[in-house]
């Protein structure tokens, strides 16, 4: 666990507390969710991640009014994290490290295995933070560049009309806030190049430079949080203080074989990001990938979706959902979940049809699924589902008006 | 514009005819009281966009190969040489 990096690492002992600091913010939220739980299976309220389709199986907690195994869960972690601080203040960093590792593992299943609906971009940096805080050697490097890299690979679902026409935020009522509309391109392409170029030198050895990077990444994100709230920040802002701020000092990379580990999570980092473009069709429409790496603010989403349930008897039901927010990833993946264990479930349903129509940045509404039978199809969490229509298959249905963030 | 009642579902969204004859989709909870318009700079980018986006995607190129090369291969090769 590398134990001794921290010991004598004033840098790494303040990101050890950050990373706390972002796990009681996390399960605050956990807290009070009801979408991993027993009685949100059986309403057809949860979903499970597409690779671990049958989550519910895992599914032992319950949540009040129902019961309290969750609250009771969550309280054991708060337990754990006063404990933690404990050891911190007697700087007892092994078991500091060895007593976090149920909040790790935790949060790692809940982001991969537990459910679709509780991700958020920030459960990847806490878990990039976790790992090499408590796995690898060479912490303070493989911090630094873990935090520069979320910066530049965030630029690969930022080269879309949303950042280089400003499509996200021109599509909104409230556009972009303090700045009128003809100035959005240039403020949103500002942020593609800065994420891109300038955050290389958040690592460099030139204090200048170093520094003038800083106030740049600050000033975004106490910017940025106007929309996106206290979470985001909380987690990414204060671990790239600790690592650049104040106490900065060049670390040159590792080349020994104790740093392999470490370049192996850079390089599946790299390639999680790019697994999107590997699949047919755009992901921001389709969604099929979309979450396999960073997708912060990737699209202005409106959506439709529209279910006739067809009973045995020969009644209809219309089961039909719009979306209420840009912020709404509009997956089609979600429905289909849900009908299709709808119809697992009641034995009377004949069929469901559904289509799905999905605007992105106040472009036209794609009808990208249209089928007469949604509960005979399957999805496939790797690659391109063929009933999931393209941009260039689907057809057109409509045009939006502008949309509101939340 | 002109509100298409057949088309519309109430308390879901409401569909309007231009004058072009498409169709807008007003979802709940938006208002027809403020169709898209696209500034300026917004139209000219899009216009161009492919020459952004492949720009977008050398740059990246270009930046990835500076930083692999400045801070890891002449690094590695100053090590083992």
């Amino acid at each position: 666990m590398f134990s001794k990096e921290i010991a004598q690492n004033k840098i790494l002992q303040w990101a050890f507390g950050s990373l706390l600091l972002s796990y009681y913010i996390t399960f605050s939220g956990y807290f009070y969710s009801g979408t991993m739980t027993q009685s949100a299976y059986d309403s057809f309220r949860t979903v499970c991640r597409p690779w671990f389709q049958s989550c519910e199986q895992w599914i032992l907690l319950e949540q009040l009014p129902y019961g309290y195994s969750q609250p009771t869960l969550y309280m054991l972690f708060f337990g754990l994290m006063l404990w933690v601080v404990y050891l911190i203040y007697k700087k007892e960093w092994r078991e500091a490290q060895l007593s976090l590792i149920p909040l790790f593992a935790w949060h790692f299943f809940t982001t991969f295995f537990g459910t679709d609906l509780l991700l958020g971009n920030y459960d990847y940096y806490i878990i990039i933070f976790a790992i090499v805080l408590l796995f690898l050697p060479h912490k303070e490097f493989f911090l630094k560049l873990g935090l520069v890299l979320f910066y530049v690979l965030s630029t690969v679902s930022k080269i879309s009309p949303a950042w280089i026409e400003g499509g996200y935020f021109t599509a909104m009522y409230t556009g972009l806030p303090f700045f009128p509309d003809w100035s959005i391109p240039l403020f949103t392409n500002l942020v593609i190049v800065a994420e891109m170029v300038l955050a290389w030198f958040l690592l460099s050895p030139n204090k200048f430079l170093q520094r003038t990077a800083l106030v740049f990444f600050a000033a975004f994100h106490f910017y940025s949080s106007i929309l996106v709230g206290y979470h985001y920040p909380t987690i990414v802002f204060a671990m790239i203080l600790v690592m650049f701020g104040p106490w900065y000092r060049y670390t040159a990379p590792p080349f020994d074989t104790k740093s392999l580990p470490g370049w192996g999570l850079i390089i599946l980092l790299i390639l999680a990001q790019l697994s999107p473009k590997f699949i047919e069709g755009d992901e921001k429409l389709t969604m099929e990938g979309n979450k396999n790496g960073l997708y912060m603010f990737e699209a202005n989403h409106q959506c439709i979706s529209q279910a006739v349930v067809y009973g045995k008897n020969g009644e209809t039901e219309n089961i039909d959902m719009v979306s209420e927010s840009a912020r709404r990833r509009c997956d089609p993946y979600r429905d289909w979940f849900r009908l299709t264990r709808l119809c697992a479930a009641m034995s009377d349903i004949n069929r469901i049809s559904f289509t799905f129509d999905h605007s992105l940045n106040g472009g036209p509404f794609y009808r990208i699924v249209d089928t007469n039978n949604i509960c005979a199809l399957t999805y496939k969490a790797i690659g391109h589902n063929d009933w999931i229509h393209t941009e260039n298959e689907a057809e057109i249905v409509g045009y939006p008006v502008k949309n509101h963030y939340r | 514009m002109i509100k298409d009642n057949e088309a519309s579902r109430p308390g879901l969204y409401d569909v309007y005819h231009d004058t072009e004859g498409k169709n807008i989709i007003v979802l709940q909870g938006l208002s027809i009281e403020n169709p898209q318009t696209e500034p300026p700079l917004q139209q000219f980018i899009h216009t161009h966009y492919r020459v952004f986006e492949v720009g977008y995607w050398g740059l990246l190129f270009v930046v990835s190969l500076v930083v692999i090369t400045k801070c890891i291969a002449v690094p590695l090769y100053n090590k083992f040489k």
